[in-house]
């Protein structure tokens, strides 16, 4: 379990080209990984279409000193692309093991993400439904918003400055706001920021 | 006319022309194109066709720009499906 997170760690810093997306374009191999108070998270998958993903994926959750991993699919539900914006609708899903301590269960989680963007504005949200007996239930949800404070062309490195507000009704601090910057070129997006509790907030995304 | 490097040079001149009578400019208007890290499926979808000599995307004008090799084309149809591939939506498709 510990080697295939590393291995998507590694895999995610390492891969040579980009994409931000549950779902890639059609025949690309796409790696992430997640940090922040609440979670780690790393995935590595292959999107055989546009509109379908599938891979594995690992979960550490913070706060339940809990692994989770499962086989996951994403499937672009809709999308709109309209001249110069363009809106998502994904929904997520995965099923595995779940691990804390001594005790092991099945898992199985579900997820629906929207979010629209145009070269200056973005917004998302997104939510997560976990069910496993050695973690117990939880539910999690997360909106985003963000600025461009410049515009870039296609070649050069972009910005985001953007906001993040998690809220799990389990945890003990049920709210956590993140600033956050992200950056993109079309090889790499990365994104860093620290929460109003002092955590830090690390992604990485690559797809090739 | 007698003057050999004249004849080369109207010959290479002729070569040229004709060569380029082959390749195809293409620019294809794409809906959704709104972030570079998102087009870059765009740019590597359409550099693995045989066909395609070089890509340009250009977010301000959402055009992508594929110059063909010699000899070479892509129909409308093949320039829809490359980026319906890559997720997005082509509009309208000029060539030359």
């Amino acid at each position: 379990m510990r080697i295939l997170l590393l291995l998507a760690c590694f895999l995610a810093t390492h891969a040579t080209a980009a994409h931000a997306r549950p779902v890639g374009y059609a025949q690309s191999v796409m790696a992430m990984t997640m940090n922040d108070g609440m979670e780690h998270s790393a995935l590595m998958g292959y999107s055989p279409t546009a509109t379908d993903y599938a891979g594995l994926r690992a979960d550490y959750l913070r706060e339940d000193e809990a692994w989770m991993t499962t086989v996951n699919y994403n499937r672009l539900l809709k999308r709109w692309n309209a001249p110069g914006s363009q809106g998502n609708l994904f929904f997520l899903g995965g099923v595995g093991e779940a691990f804390r301590s001594d005790d092991q269960s099945a898992a199985a989680w579900a997820s629906m993400e929207a979010d629209w963007e145009n070269r200056r504005y973005y917004v998302s949200y997104e939510n997560r439904f976990i069910a496993a007996s050695a973690i117990d239930e939880q539910f999690m949800q997360r909106a985003r918003i963000g600025i461009a404070p410049y515009i870039g062309d296609y070649d050069d490195v972009h910005g985001w400055l953007m906001l993040q507000v998690d809220h799990r009704p389990r945890n003990r601090e049920q709210i956590m706001v993140t600033p956050l910057v992200r950056l993109f070129t079309t090889e790499v997006l990365g994104e860093a920021g620290i929460s109003t509790r002092g955590d830090v907030l690390f992604n990485l995304t690559t797809q090739f | 006319m007698n003057n050999p490097r004249i004849i080369l040079s109207a010959a290479i001149w002729l070569v040229g022309m004709a060569s380029a009578a082959w390749a195809e400019r293409i620019t294809v208007n794409v809906d959704g194109m709104v972030c570079a890290f998102c087009a870059a499926g765009i740019e590597q979808l359409l550099n693995d066709e045989a066909a395609v000599a070089k890509v340009q995307v250009d977010l301000d004008a959402s055009e992508v720009r594929i110059n063909t090799k010699e000899d070479a084309t892509l129909s409308d149809d093949q320039l829809r499906e490359i980026i319906r591939k890559s997720g997005f939506t082509a509009g309208k498709i000029t060539r030359g």
